[in-house]
């Protein structure tokens, strides 16, 4: 079997052609789907028979397009538009090692954070519920659109986590202290704004500010673990 | 119950009443649930702000909630208080070990856990028992859950001030606080509730204060008068 595909520049149409058939028998119209469109405009396109490696490095330039969408917000569809899950399961993965303590205060060894698996829940759980919290005012946006955005806004507060982590090196002084909980207040309105700017158009009139508290919350909470991870 | 109807009739509608009847949906679809979330802010606000600072002789649920019960509020309010209550708590218990010089400070995050086992036991679970019970003692007892639920919801919200201020680690203080915050969210309640009591409503009435009660000293105690941790 052999596969050659035109695309049309124009059309979007790819012909299929396969050895020793006559071409009308088999020309159709085949669609593909979803996030496979980027290289559109390339002949030959196929994923089955590019190394491994370019369909890797293909998917992480797709997550670091979108990470560059959510540090400068200039313009707002491909995040919306081409959602995946990859962002925000690498930014919660992140999050839930670097945030684990253990949670017996009682104890000397434990630090009373929490553990890895409450961070996870926390960030999936969250993030589904203010879906359906803004799904149920009457929002027009999709499920996994929602989530997509919610998740990959984290990323300012997991940059503000990086800081925090590096600060928590030196001694701690009440400067420092002041330091941490300053950038973890910027990272924290840093992600209100940006999700506000992705998902607040979604929201019938009115109903708005009910939308935007619940991910208000969300983000709070987030730099409130950031700021009390101490050890 | 005539009475009721008469003062429906004198007060201005909340939000656009719904003239035409909706659409049935299937119980397992989003817009099922949609007529529970049928708020717009300036409904939520006003009804937030109608129970931080009720006035004396308005029937709370008649004025504010009757036309239309949401779930929206009691949830987020809910929520609200669970993270204030336990980041306040921790910011409570913070100060108290730095005042012994100790800076050996933990954090304790499954304060978070606690406190949404309280609230929501509380504001979910209670108004279900208490509808469930006043209806099999009292037949003609008229509300929903839903509204008791709204009800008991809304009322809570004065709290998340409240806990707010129970970090300041004054005695006095935090008890006028307990006192201020159930006498206020307790008479939304106790008002709301007492006309559709019946004859005998004084045995309710005692019951849901005294658990109202119970509550807002339970917070303060639980989550905000540790006593300091032990210098090893």
């Amino acid at each position: 079997m052999d596969f050659i595909n035109t695309n049309s520049p124009n059309g979007g149409h790819t012909t299929v052609f396969i050895e020793d058939r006559p071409m009308d028998n088999v020309e159709g119209r085949m669609t593909v789907s979803g996030s496979l469109m980027q290289n559109i405009g390339d002949p030959g396109f196929n994923t089955l028979d590019e190394p491994i490696q370019t369909t890797i490095m293909r998917d992480l330039k797709a997550v670091g397009m979108k990470f560059k969408h959510v540090l400068y917000l200039k313009e707002k569809n491909t995040l919306l538009k081409e959602w995946d899950l990859w962002g925000p399961l690498m930014l919660c993965t992140f999050m839930a090692m670097v945030l684990q303590g253990s949670p017996d205060s009682k104890h000397l060894q434990g630090d009373g954070g929490p553990e890895f698996s409450e961070v996870f829940v926390i960030i999936w759980i969250g993030s589904v519920i203010i879906t359906f919290n803004s799904k149920l005012l009457g929002g027009t946006i999709s499920f996994f659109q929602s989530v997509c955005v919610l998740g990959y806004c984290l990323l300012p507060i997991v940059l503000a986590l990086i800081t925090c982590r590096l600060i928590l090196i030196f001694h701690q002084t009440n400067f420092l202290f002041f330091i941490r909980f300053a950038i973890s207040i910027g990272s924290f309105l840093w992600a209100t704004y940006a999700s506000v700017v992705f998902l607040g158009d979604s929201q019938p009139q009115g109903k708005k500010a009910l939308a935007v508290y619940p991910i208000f919350l969300f983000y709070f909470i987030m730099s409130w673990l950031v700021l009390s991870h101490t050890v | 119950m005539d009475f009721r109807a008469l003062e429906n009739e004198n007060l201005p509608p909340l939000s656009n009443p719904t003239e035409v009847p909706l659409p049935k949906y299937p119980i397992w679809t989003v817009e099922y649930f949609q007529k529970y979330f049928d708020v717009t802010s300036e409904d939520v606000i006003e009804r937030i702000r109608g129970a931080l600072i009720p006035s004396y002789g308005v029937n709370y649920l008649q004025r504010y909630i009757r036309a239309k019960p949401d779930v929206y509020g009691p949830f987020w309010i809910c929520l609200t208080l669970v993270f204030s209550i336990a980041i306040s708590g921790n910011v409570a218990n913070y100060i108290q070990v730095a005042a012994d010089h100790d800076y050996n400070w933990k954090y304790n995050f499954h304060a978070v856990s606690s406190a949404a086992t309280a609230i929501f036991l509380y504001a979910w679970l209670l108004p279900l028992i208490l509808w469930a019970f006043i209806k099999y003692k009292e037949p003609q007892f008229s509300l929903s859950y839903l509204e008791l639920l709204c009800l008991y919801g809304y009322a809570l919200s004065i709290f998340i001030p409240i806990s707010v201020l129970w970090v300041i680690q004054i005695n006095w203080l935090q008890w006028l606080l307990v006192a201020a915050g159930t006498l206020v969210s307790g008479y939304v309640i106790v008002s709301s509730i007492m006309p559709s009591l019946g004859q005998k409503p004084f045995a309710f009435i005692f019951l849901i204060t005294i658990l109202h009660l119970f509550m807002g000293t339970g917070f303060m105690l639980y989550f905000f008068h540790v006593p300091p941790i032990q210098k090893s």
